[in-house]
């Protein structure tokens, strides 16, 4: 049977020149995958402050570490793993803090596809009801263990598929699919009411 | 093992709490639900300030360096790596160093003679004095004997 070939990493080239020591090499990777770091710690933690101080010391650590970093996986798994791990560790220590940060966020909610609806955008009982949906996601996201939000986090909101997710958190495929179900039997029962077939953001 | 069947195991061990099984219009609909979270970001402003402040950091860092943050964060890498043989020399050479510590910094025992300074009891006075009163009995003895050796005139 022929051998799988190895992917290329696309961040190959900017991954030997931040190494080499050139900062903008470094730079360009951090604006490339802060977003998507972002949206995967935002989503753990559900919280902006805590966030930020955590990207800025995965950033810290990708680029103490990347001297050490071998190629052996692609650069955005690799990083990736990082934030993971250093969010997980962070959960751990944290107290459960009241309430969530998200009253200065962007929410781009009310853009989705899924969620137009064809009546009046500039409805504020329907910007109520999105803030109420904002809140209660993130309640029901900190219902779950660490582990069961990381691969909500991964699959669901991120849309990483389960191998990938099994490659970063270290389990197998099974393992991240039984996570999962479990995850979303949780969720079901804290969103019922969004789940309703009736029920809708407008009402 | 299907996945039904692995959560039916999941929901055994659980503590009892009751949870509709999932269809799969609910299960499409509640990621379709989950996956709005992933509008929550912040604008373009916010990650260029981010990495400002990034480089900032970075200054500060490399003005201050904390030897000990970087030991710790290498430490924790190496035993991070899932090798076995890691853990293998870590304990090798902890066992090592706690030899060697052993070695130079165990106090050794003091071999200086002490003398025995310690009180007589009563019993010890007395067989001191019995031994002493044997001796002069004894050359009392003597002398006597010497007296009467000495030859007497006629």
């Amino acid at each position: 049977m022929a051998k799988k070939p190895k992917s290329v990493d696309p961040d190959a080239d900017l991954v030997k020149r931040a190494q080499g020591g050139e900062t903008r090499a470094f730079d360009e990777l951090i604006m490339k995958y802060s977003r998507k770091l972002y949206g995967l710690v935002y989503n753990m933690t559900s919280n902006k402050e805590d966030t930020h101080d955590l990207l800025q010391d995965i950033f810290a650590k990708a680029y103490r570490s990347l001297g050490r970093f071998r190629g052996n996986s692609m650069f955005y798994t690799w990083i990736y793993s990082i934030a993971v791990n250093m969010t997980l560790n962070f959960l751990k220590k944290r107290k459960r803090r009241a309430g969530f940060s998200f009253d200065d966020m962007d929410s781009g909610i009310h853009n989705d596809p899924g969620f137009i609806d064809q009546g009046h955008h500039s409805n504020p009982r329907r910007q109520s009801n999105i803030n109420e949906l904002q809140k209660k996601l993130n309640e029901a996201m900190q219902t779950l263990s660490e582990q069961h939000r990381t691969v909500v986090t991964m699959f669901d909101i991120q849309g990483m598929p389960h191998a990938e997710i099994g490659q970063i958190l270290g389990v197998s495929e099974g393992t991240v699919r039984s996570r999962l179900y479990y995850a979303h039997q949780q969720l079901q029962g804290y969103l019922e009411e969004f789940l309703s077939p009736t029920h809708s953001p407008d009402q | 093992m299907n996945n039904l069947a692995f959560g039916n195991f999941f929901l055994k061990i659980q503590p009892s709490r009751p949870i509709k099984p999932m269809n799969d219009d609910n299960f499409q609909s509640l990621r379709n639900l989950i996956s709005l979270k992933r509008h929550e970001q912040p604008d373009d402003a916010y990650f260029d300030e981010l990495l400002e402040e990034f480089h900032r950091r970075q200054q500060q860092d490399h003005l201050n360096p904390s030897l000990r943050k970087e030991i710790s964060e290498r430490v924790l890498a190496w035993f991070a790596n899932t090798n076995k043989w890691n853990y293998v020399m870590g304990a090798g050479a902890a066992y090592a160093l706690a030899f060697f510590a052993v070695i130079f910094f165990w106090p050794k025992p003091d071999v200086t003679p002490v003398l025995n300074t310690a009180p007589i009891t009563h019993q010890e006075q007395v067989e001191a004095v019995e031994t002493l009163d044997e001796k002069a009995l004894e050359l009392k003895g003597e002398q006597e004997g010497e007296q009467v050796a000495e030859p007497q005139a006629y």
